[in-house]
């Protein structure tokens, strides 16, 4: 195993987190998934090509994985408790409070949107990868990527009052 | 030129090849309407990308953290080649073959027999002294005027102490001996003479490798294990 390969895992971990976080919307489920990806990443390192970025590689194992563990509890009948954002460092002062509030904006914005298309905001907007990346993590033509990420922008802009 | 939303966010996005982005762009120089389009399509990326937090490493993260080195690091001691087995005694395996190869000699006419019962008592007292005591790579005289050369010493499947030497005279022979419970014995040996027309086509010996593998002699033993089963 290349150790440029598990230093590059290491790095991801916050980012992955925060994607299992945005699709799972649970702490403790982003937990699990973050832990199955990192098993799954170190057991399948082979299967990495180091000629792309390892960030899509594990976008796409951990949301395989969320997908899986969304079968499963729909077969275990579970059901998620509604994800609660932790607590926002803020400092004190008006900036800050309004610096706050337009982040909760955007972030309840994104809440509210359908999961498809805060999934693929969060991959490119948010994560930086390109088109063609996220059809990779999606498994879907690049095509569909460009038209769900249009419709989402579009959502997205509109809740904002963004013009 | 038509300009459709996804061109239009494709150019914000920076997914545009430059030839089609600098089209784009003029395009939507002149259009005021295509401008404010292009600009919902920017902010908005950098909106979420100024608002959503920034990813935050959790004390979980130093436990994954340690599991990948561990692994990395188990990985990397499995990486390593098998480590190098054990010196043999005797760096010079086959000094018979050396010299036979060296010389150009057609060594041959391979007569080799192996003993189904061990002869007890073909040593002479200089093999005897030999094997109990030469080290491997060492050549001693012996009584007849041969030298004998110890090639090396195993440890045969059944635990007894073998040594494996070479005399060198009129005719040379390999002889693999080993110690059983009533004294040395005479396990393998074959003898190769000079002949005419014919040329191995190695310096390797067939049955004496075959034997040894046979026998659970595949490796040598250490000049230090040797030293100790001299002891004994």
């Amino acid at each position: 195993m290349d150790a440029a390969f598990s230093e590059g895992l290491i790095n991801l971990l916050p980012n992955l987190r925060r994607y299992a976080l945005s699709l799972a919307r649970r702490g403790d489920v982003a937990d699990d998934l973050v832990q199955i990806t990192v098993e799954r990443a170190l057991a399948n390192h082979a299967s990495y090509d180091p000629a792309n970025r390892l960030e899509p590689w594990l976008f796409r194992i951990l949301r395989n994985a969320f997908i899986d563990m969304t079968r499963r509890s729909k077969t275990a009948g579970t059901q998620l408790d509604v994800f609660e954002m932790p607590d926002i460092v803020a400092v004190d002062g008006e900036a800050a409070v309004e610096a706050r509030l337009m982040l909760q904006a955007t972030t309840e914005a994104m809440e509210t949107l359908p999961p498809e298309q805060r999934d693929i905001l969060h991959l490119i907007c948010i994560e930086d990868l390109s088109y063609a990346e996220a059809a990779e993590v999606l498994d879907i033509p690049k095509g569909t990527v460009m038209s769900r990420l249009s419709r989402a922008r579009l959502a997205l802009a509109e809740k904002l009052g963004i013009k | 030129m038509q300009i459709d939303d996804q061109t239009l966010m494709a150019l914000a996005d920076g997914e545009l090849d430059a030839a089609t982005a600098a089209k784009v762009t003029a395009t939507v120089n002149a259009d005021p309407a295509l401008q404010a389009r292009l600009r919902m399509f920017t902010e908005t990326r950098t909106r979420l990308q100024a608002d959503i937090p920034a990813p935050q490493p959790t004390a979980k993260d130093a436990d994954l953290a340690a599991m990948i080195r561990a692994t990395q690091a188990a990985s990397d001691t499995a990486a390593k080649a098998p480590p190098p087995p054990a010196q043999p005694a005797n760096i010079n395996r086959r000094p018979l073959m050396a010299i036979a190869a060296a010389l150009a000699l057609a060594v041959v006419g391979l007569g080799w027999w192996q003993n189904g019962e061990p002869a007890q008592s073909g040593f002479g007292a200089g093999q005897l002294a030999a094997l109990e005591s030469l080290p491997s790579g060492q050549t001693q005289r012996l009584e007849d005027g041969r030298d004998l050369t110890m090639v090396a010493s195993y440890q045969n499947g059944d635990g007894e102490f073998c040594r494996e030497y070479e005399t060198f005279g009129e005719a040379a022979q390999i002889v693999v001996a080993c110690r059983g419970s009533d004294g040395w014995a005479e396990r393998f040996a074959v003898s190769i003479q000079e002949e005419v027309g014919y040329v191995p086509a190695t310096g390797e010996i067939a049955e004496l490798d075959q034997f040894l593998n046979q026998s659970g002699m595949g490796q040598p033993l250490s000049p230090e294990e040797e030293a100790a089963a001299l002891a004994e």
